[in-house]
This record gives structure tokens, C-alpha cells and sequence, in this order.
């Protein structure tokens, strides 16, 4: 390998380093990147510099990472921000329809539910709406071009957060109060084992992309301490 | 011109270039230098993450394609991007033109 292709690959490797958020966008900036200095290369290369400086000029030209890596991070949060907010959007009012429907062919419970546990299904109702309707205004945020990504994607972060924690505990509890005729020992109706279990992947799938979201906000901040990315 | 006073008009500056038609990111540098007589002092590597939040907000849509062994991400202004650009050129010419009658030299006290 020669040295020019070298400093060209440590410059986007170092961009790599300095930037997070969800890998298939990651990858394609920096594939864009990469061949764009390869044009550059080639266009000072045809100017009459031999290829080590016409890579140094290249990079050059590019900018510092310190001043590229947080307008290239704003823009990976912002994915990220869009991925978790429809996540939210999808996930909890499928949740909501697919326990409903349990409820309401009497899959589930063989008992009617007792007042306590219908006032806490009604909470799990009103707060999954809330968190899908609030996930659509953040989700339609993220088509701003307003530096704001940060921030919209930290508060979808904690919209997941809130769901997940609060659907998922007020399930508990109301779990906890049904009273079920086979007792908690006993074997779980079918249908209930299905939206279980589908509504266990889904409490995978929210606290994971909360996590990511929370990360990329506070990336997207680290990196408007270095040089804040008000272009555009 | 400095990077500074570059920054806020960089996103219009783009959509002008693609008014003409589909460009890939490298492309759309070297038209940028052309079109200003090469005194647009930016760093090239700024275009790239702009190119990814006006495709964001849909005012330019990105495809790729393999182009001499290079990958290539070519991008089109949309039909919303061609309103933006209008918008952007009505703000900027009743910009410049509040700017140029306050900076103009006063007439002098009468």
C-alpha cells in the first residue's frame, strides 16, 4: 500500500472513530467520504502533484475531523432519532390493539377483570396512545433541517424510556392483581403466551433503541463542544 | 470568502447547484468552486454531512451507483427542494438588499 492512499484511509478512519450512531448510515457517509477524497486525489493528481501530495491536499481541503465529525454526527443522530421514534409510533399502539383484542374475544382471562385491573388497562391504553402520538411530532421533527437533532432525538430516547418502564409496570401490576382460575402456576392461555412473548421481544427492541438514542444525543452534544455545527 | 460567513447559506448554495441537475457529492464541490470563481473557502468535508440533512428533510433525494470502480451517491433536488431554493433566493434578495441601504454611506446632514 502506498503512503497516499494511507493518509487518505487515517483520515476516514479517525472520522470512524469520532462518530456513532446506527451502523448502515454510518457506513454510508463514510463510504461517500472515502470516495469523494478518492475524487479529490485524482482531481489534484491530474493538477500536476505527485500522489502523496496530491492526498495531502485532498485531506486538506476536507477539513480537520474535529470540524467535519459534529455536522456528521448531527446528522447520525438525527437517524437515529427517526429510528426509535417510529419504532415508538408503530409499536405501542400495535401493542395496545393486540392486548385489546384478547381482552375483547376473551382469549385471555376467563373471569371479567376486577374494577382495579380494567383501571389499570385503561392507564396502559392512555399512555401507549400518549407515547405513539408524542413519537409522531418527534418523528416528523426529524425532517427539520434545524440544527436540533440533539435534542429531538434525546427526548424520543426518553419517550421509550418512560413507555417502556411505564406500560411495563403498570402490566405488572395489573398481572399481579388478575386473578386467573388456573392460579399463577398454571398454564397460560395460548394467545396470551403469544402477545407475551411478542410483547417481550418488543420491551427488548425500545429499551435497546432508547439506549441508542440517549447515546447518539449525548454524542451529538460531546461533539457541539468541539465545534458546533450551525452550517446550513 | 470565509468559512463563517459561508455556514448559514451553505444548504441554498447546494440546492442552487442541483438546480442544473443530478450531481454526486464530489461533483457538487467543484461545481460550488466553479460557480464562485473558486473564493468559497470551506472545507469540502462540510458538503457531505449538508447533502445528508437536506436529503433528510427531502429537499434533494440520494441513490447510489458504481461509477468507475468508485461508489458514487448522486443526488436530485425534489420538487420540495426546488421550493426551498425559491424561498431562499426571495430571503436573500430582501436580505442583501436591507443590508446594502443600511451599509451604503449615508448622503451626509444635509
Amino acid at each position: 500500500m502506498t503512503a497516499a492512499p494511507d493518509l487518505v484511509a487515517a483520515h476516514v478512519a479517525e472520522l470512524d472513530r469520532a462518530l456513532r450512531g446506527p451502523a448502515a448510515a454510518k457506513r454510508s457517509m463514510l463510504t461517500e467520504v472515502r470516495h469523494g477524497l478518492a475524487d479529490a486525489v485524482a482531481d489534484h493528481r491530474e493538477r500536476g502533484l505527485d500522489e502523496r501530495r496530491a492526498a495531502a491536499a485532498a485531506v486538506h481541503d476536507f477539513g480537520p475531523v474535529h470540524a467535519v465529525a459534529p455536522l456528521m454526527q448531527e446528522e447520525l443522530t438525527a437517524r437515529q432519532g427517526r429510528r426509535t421514534a417510529l419504532l415508538l409510533a408503530v409499536v405501542f399502539p400495535a401493542e395496545l390493539l393486540a392486548w385489546d383484542v384478547l381482552w375483547w374475544t376473551g382469549h385471555g382471562w376467563s373471569q371479567p377483570p376486577t374494577t382495579q385491573v380494567m383501571a389499570l388497562a385503561r392507564a396502559v391504553d392512555a399512555l401507549s396512545v400518549l407515547v405513539a402520538a408524542t413519537a409522531l411530532v418527534l418523528l416528523l421533527a426529524t425532517f427539520r433541517r434545524a440544527p436540533l437533532p440533539g435534542r429531538v432525538t434525546g427526548a424520543t430516547g426518553l419517550l421509550a424510556v418512560l413507555g417502556v418502564a411505564g406500560c411495563g409496570g403498570l402490566s405488572v401490576v395489573m398481572n399481579l392483581l388478575s386473578s386467573h382460575p388456573a392460579g399463577p402456576a398454571g398454564p397460560v392461555p395460548p394467545a396470551v403466551g403469544v402477545v407475551g412473548a411478542a410483547t417481550l421481544v418488543v420491551v427488548v427492541l425500545v429499551t435497546r433503541s432508547a439506549v441508542r438514542a440517549l447515546r447518539s444525543a449525548r454524542a451529538a452534544r460531546g461533539s457541539d463542544q468541539g465545534a458546533h455545527p450551525k452550517v446550513g | 470568502m470565509k468559512p463563517d460567513a459561508v455556514r448559514g447559506h451553505l444548504d441554498g448554495l447546494i440546492l442552487a447547484v442541483l438546480e442544473d441537475g443530478p450531481r454526486h457529492g464530489y461533483a457538487i464541490i467543484e461545481a460550488l468552486q466553479a460557480r464562485s470563481g473558486g473564493r468559497l473557502d470551506l472545507p469540502t468535508g462540510t458538503v457531505y454531512p449538508a447533502l445528508r440533512r437536506l436529503e433528510r428533510a427531502a429537499l434533494v433525494s440520494g441513490t447510489w451507483s458504481t461509477v468507475g470502480g468508485r461508489e458514487r451517491r448522486t443526488y436530485t433536488l425534489t420538487r420540495a427542494g426546488r421550493h426551498a431554493l425559491a424561498g431562499q433566493r426571495a430571503d436573500w434578495t430582501e436580505f442583501s438588499a436591507v443590508v446594502d441601504a443600511v451599509l451604503r454611506p449615508a448622503a451626509g446632514p444635509a
